[in-house]
């Protein structure tokens, strides 16, 4: 084998390390992913993890009433990306996803005609601060998008 | 021979026997179980892995062929690229550690060695320089407003959190039934938008100590895991701030799958002339990490019915 090739053996690994560290570490300054994620290292240095981001559905009707709905199952991949690493492009598609599900899919016990002529789902995103001078955790509002079917 | 001499007498013979590998093949089987138990979670992974995995025990020499680490690179990395943002660390660690094997079978036998333990240093020091740089400029780490909420909050520290400051482990538990609720309870109709957490001088202490040890401890193994050329002292030194990381990290804060690999990469910069120190990295690799995984304080509390 070269002396190049040996070289190559040598560092390849930590230029590939760094590499995505470089790139992570891009997403987490100038986007929203978490330094827990994405092969930057970040793990157990800040509060601001996946698990300390959540998100909140609303399914409001044509009377502007909101019914809160719990998280959806079946969006479970694009909802994980979303705490990871959320963006409005991302909350649009998840509410336009949502706005195709039969209300009483997203919660049994709404009844039949809500959401039958018009309705909105708004997604949000929060996350946790700790309010030292209160000393207290506390959940803020980060992001959230709306999207409404068409009046038929 | 009593049963405790006959456990601790097959264990040192396990530890003795698997010493006496080569460091290659050693590194490769440990980064093997470490793949397969922790690298992925769907079937698309899990069953490829599983069937390398059995392939390589069935025939050992397989371990020994580039091509079979390059699967598995291939595979780590097709299946973190799929998801990189919700991929955990340790996958990209399993990553290059398969990449550093594979490289390594890929020279001739004579530089093999020196390869490993190359890569296996400079990988450690990376990774914990990271790791102090991102905490060092984090706010909320250097203020000890993470470790705070860590504490009261992460299930795997309620043991060393209850021991150290006296908060009791219920106390912790509403803790985190009140978590639940600030992430679910708005589709209850009991909306938490605010918890209180309990004051304690002893907790505040703690996280600022915590602080300065983290950054310090992993701060040093960082540099010092850099490649400065050969020197016994500094072998040592590392050496033993590196071990002394893991004995003091994991049974508090017990991420498996990193902590399998990085103790991999551990013993990939352990020369084979170093039995005594290659046996205390099996040791923690193989026993300590997995008996981290017991949650020893509430399982003492409920023997002892408090």
């Amino acid at each position: 084998m070269s002396p190049m090739g040996l070289r190559v053996c040598r560092y390849l690994p930590s230029i590939v390390l760094l590499m995505v560290f470089l790139f992570s570490s891009f997403h987490i300054h100038f986007g929203n992913l978490t330094p827990w994620k994405g092969g930057s290292f970040g793990m157990f240095s800040t509060i601001d993890s996946f698990e300390s981001r959540f998100l909140k559905f609303y399914l409001i009707d044509k009377e502007e009433r909101e019914h809160p709905i719990p998280s959806p199952d079946r969006f479970y991949r694009l909802v994980r990306s979303i705490r990871a690493n959320p963006d409005q492009e991302k909350l649009s598609d998840l509410a336009l996803k949502l706005l195709k599900v039969s209300p009483q899919s997203l919660r049994d016990d709404l009844e039949g005609d809500i959401g039958q002529d018009h309705r909105s789902i708004r997604v949000e995103v929060w996350r946790y601060v700790i309010d030292r001078e209160n000393n207290q955790l506390k959940a803020v509002k980060w992001m959230e998008e709306t999207k409404s079917e068409p009046a038929r | 021979m009593t049963l405790v001499n006959r456990v601790r007498s097959s264990g040192g013979m396990l530890i003795a026997s698997l010493g006496r590998m080569d460091t290659a093949n050693l590194v490769g089987l440990l980064t093997l179980f470490a793949f397969v138990f922790h690298g992925g979670k769907h079937w698309y992974f899990d069953v490829p892995a599983q069937i390398l995995l059995l392939c390589s025990l069935v025939y050992a020499p397989l371990r020994t062929k580039p091509i079979f680490w390059l699967l598995i690179v291939s595979l780590l990395a097709s299946y973190w690229s799929r998801n990189w943002v919700n991929a955990d660390t340790h996958k990209y660690l399993m990553t290059y550690m398969s990449l550093v094997l594979f490289l390594v079978y890929l020279a001739p036998e004579k530089y093999r060695d020196g390869l490993l333990a190359g890569n296996g240093q400079l990988i450690i020091g990376l990774v914990f320089l990271i790791a102090t740089a991102t905490k060092a400029f984090s706010s909320d780490f250097l203020d000890g407003t993470f470790f705070q909420y860590e504490m009261l909050f992460d299930h795997r520290l309620s043991g060393f959190t209850t021991l150290a400051t006296g908060i009791d482990l219920e106390a912790l538990q509403n803790l985190r039934g009140m978590e639940k609720l600030m992430k679910e309870g708005y589709s209850l109709s009991n909306d938490v938008l605010a918890i209180d957490l309990p004051q304690s001088l002893i907790l505040i202490f703690l996280c600022h100590f915590l602080v300065w040890w983290t950054l310090i401890l992993e701060g040093l193994i960082g540099i010092l895991f850099l490649p400065w050329g050969e020197n016994r002292k500094l072998f040592a030194l590392r050496n033993a701030l590196f071990i002394t990381f893991v004995a003091t990290t994991y049974p508090v804060a017990l991420v498996r799958g990193f902590a399998w690999t990085i103790i991999a990469l551990g013993i990939a910069q352990v020369p084979k002339d170093h039995p005594r120190l290659r046996a205390v990295y099996l040791f923690l690799f193989l026993v300590f990490i997995p008996l981290c995984e017991v949650p020893w304080v509430s399982t003492v509390y409920k023997i002892l019915g408090w």
